[in-house]
């Protein structure tokens, strides 16, 4: 019944936030699965319950009904092996950067020195080498955003969640930064479930797009992206490319 | 190794951080007098000035005889009792037992205030059976205790260190409580997804996050905690400035309690200053280091 090669597999999954001013259906019958090692990009409009998709599969919060399985097991609480970066760095401004990215560490009660080294290279790698004892306030937001993406990086997930990680930042920067992303998923091919509002940015980065409507929460389409990899710049001037882009526009009605 | 560097700091797009703040202007258009006035340094000679201003306009009134000497006394008068007063052999004696009350008390306040503060806010059960007692006694005008606290305590320190106490609890548990909730969804949904045990998020997020706010509580309890001791000596006592001032008013001393009042407000000044020193120290993060490059 259960497939191993799934990370992630989630059928009708239904969530209803019961809160003072009545019930909110964000997610209906929600049905997905997330390969090993492989891209899938959540996109759909504001609302329409990417987040809480993510946050149910990541044991976050609860789901009132349907299943979700993470690596075959059934989701009952933040599992580990799993890692997660929100819209915002979250890093902790009495930390410098090196103790934030430190920080797991000391909550999986491992040793603190096992990953200084690991930790100062992934820095060097995202250009923050000279960061590394600098305060969070002291880095731009798009230099935070790295530094939250080298703290999830280093404790090697299987599966990284990611809920527009870059979607504060302008477009220049996410632009090198989903690059990075997938410079970093080639190294260690974590199964990724990157959440975003923006098309063109899903098809770029995916071998499947998820695309959400808000009827509430549905999955309206599930569209394998054909694309070469590794996926370079010059991809976003294919016909190819545009074709998914339109397809999936025309689902979303935009 | 360089290979495999994913970007070039050297062309940072968003680089902003690396951006020198002296090269944001400072200066075009901007009129000397306006550069003048808004400089630190201005601030801090326009205190005295004031000072100065003031006392003089307060010894000018005196002087003219337009009120009198027992109901207000020249600042002069006031100066040479000031003087009187710190030179007196009796003198220390009145300080460090006003002082010994008032840090005692705000140290017994900070620890019940951060106990309950902490438990109210991390126990819902707490909260239901606690807070509403804690509140009731909130309101509860506290100097009407000063008496029943003589009669428990006694005349000497301890009834002070009570008063003291029961005055500045409440303001330190209230910003532990509202501090240690203070932190932001997203931090505490990544130590969830970390796996944190609760007490490792208490004490690795809410802890630190409440810290700007208890120091808020500490700096507003110290200053509670010195009228505590104020009021339990105007009750009764054996030594304290509290007393002193009840004793020179009953006196006519006027510029001795003007005078005694003075040390008062320079000793809740010291006071206030050593908690703002140890938040400057402890919450340093807090301090925003843009706002010294805004214009
Ligand atoms: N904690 C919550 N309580 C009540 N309603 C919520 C809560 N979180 C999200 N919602 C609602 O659920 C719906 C989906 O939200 P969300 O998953 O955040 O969407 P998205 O991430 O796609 O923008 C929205 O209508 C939102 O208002
Ligand atoms: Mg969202």
């Amino acid at each position: 019944m259960v497939n191993n090669h799934q990370a992630v597999t989630v059928r009708e999954l239904s969530k209803v936030y019961v809160g003072r001013q009545g019930s909110v259906e964000a997610l209906r019958e929600a049905t997905l699965d997330v390969p090993s090692g492989s891209f899938v990009s959540l996109v759909g409009p504001s609302g329409c319950g990417k987040s809480t998709l993510l946050k149910i599969i990541g044991g976050l919060i609860t789901k009132t009904a349907g299943t979700v399985l993470v690596d075959g097991r059934e989701v009952t609480g933040p599992q580990s092996g799993v890692g997660i970066m929100f819209q915002t760095p979250v890093l902790f401004p009495w930390r410098t950067i090196l103790q934030n990215l430190l920080l797991p560490t000391e909550v999986y009660g491992l040793k603190k020195e096992d990953y200084v080294d690991k930790c100062l290279k992934l820095l060097d790698m995202t250009g923050l080498s000279q960061f590394s004892k600098a305060y969070p306030r002291e880095l731009s937001g798009g230099m935070q955003q790295r530094a939250a993406l080298c703290r999830v990086l280093a404790y090697d997930p299987e599966l990284l969640l990611l809920d527009e990680p870059f979607g504060a930042l302008d477009e220049f920067t996410r632009e090198r930064m989903n690059l990075e992303v997938l410079r970093m998923w080639h190294l260690n091919n974590p199964a990724i479930v990157f959440v975003t509002h923006n098309v063109g940015e899903a098809v770029f980065l995916s071998d499947t797009v998820c695309v959400m409507t808000p009827c509430p929460g549905c999955v309206a389409k599930i569209i394998e992206i054909d694309l070469p990899r590794p996926r370079e710049v010059t991809l976003m001037k294919t016909r190819r490319y545009a074709d998914y882009v339109f397809e999936i526009r025309e689902i979303l009605g935009v | 190794m360089a290979d495999t560097k994913l970007t070039d700091s050297s062309n940072d797009v968003d680089g902003q951080a690396v951006v020198p703040a002296s090269a944001l202007g400072n200066g075009n258009g901007v009129k000397p007098w306006t550069a003048i006035t808004q400089s630190k340094w201005f601030g801090y000679a326009m205190v005295p000035l004031v000072f100065i201003v003031a006392v003089s306009i307060w010894e000018a009134i005196s002087r003219a005889g337009m009120v009198a000497a027992i109901i207000l006394p020249a600042p002069s008068a006031i100066g040479k009792s000031l003087l009187e007063l710190v030179t007196a052999p009796f003198f220390p004696k009145h300080v460090q037992a006003t002082l010994y009350e008032t840090v005692v008390g705000f140290l017994i306040a900070a620890v019940l205030g951060l106990f309950l503060g902490s438990i109210i806010s991390q126990f819902p059960i707490m909260r239901t059976t606690l807070y509403p007692y804690i509140v009731a006694f909130q309101v509860l005008p506290k100097s009407a205790l000063a008496p029943l606290f003589i009669t428990w305590f006694g005349f000497g320190v301890a009834s002070k260190v009570v008063m003291s106490a029961v005055i500045a609890f409440f303001v330190v548990t209230l910003n532990t409580m509202v501090g240690l909730e203070s932190y932001a969804e997203n931090e505490y949904l990544l130590m969830r997804s970390l796996q944190a045990k609760r007490w490792q998020i208490f004490t690795k997020l809410k802890v630190p996050s409440a810290l700007p706010f208890v120091f808020a509580g500490f700096k507003n309890g110290i200053t509670l905690a010195l009228v505590g001791a104020v009021v339990g000596e105007f009750v009764a006592a054996q030594a304290g400035l509290g007393l002193l001032v009840e004793v020179y008013n009953f006196q006519m001393k006027i510029p001795l309690v003007f005078a005694t009042i003075i040390v008062l407000s320079l000793m809740g000044l010291a006071l206030y200053g050593i908690m703002e020193l140890l938040d400057r120290k402890i919450v340093f993060w807090r301090t925003s280091s843009w706002e010294q490059d805004i214009l």
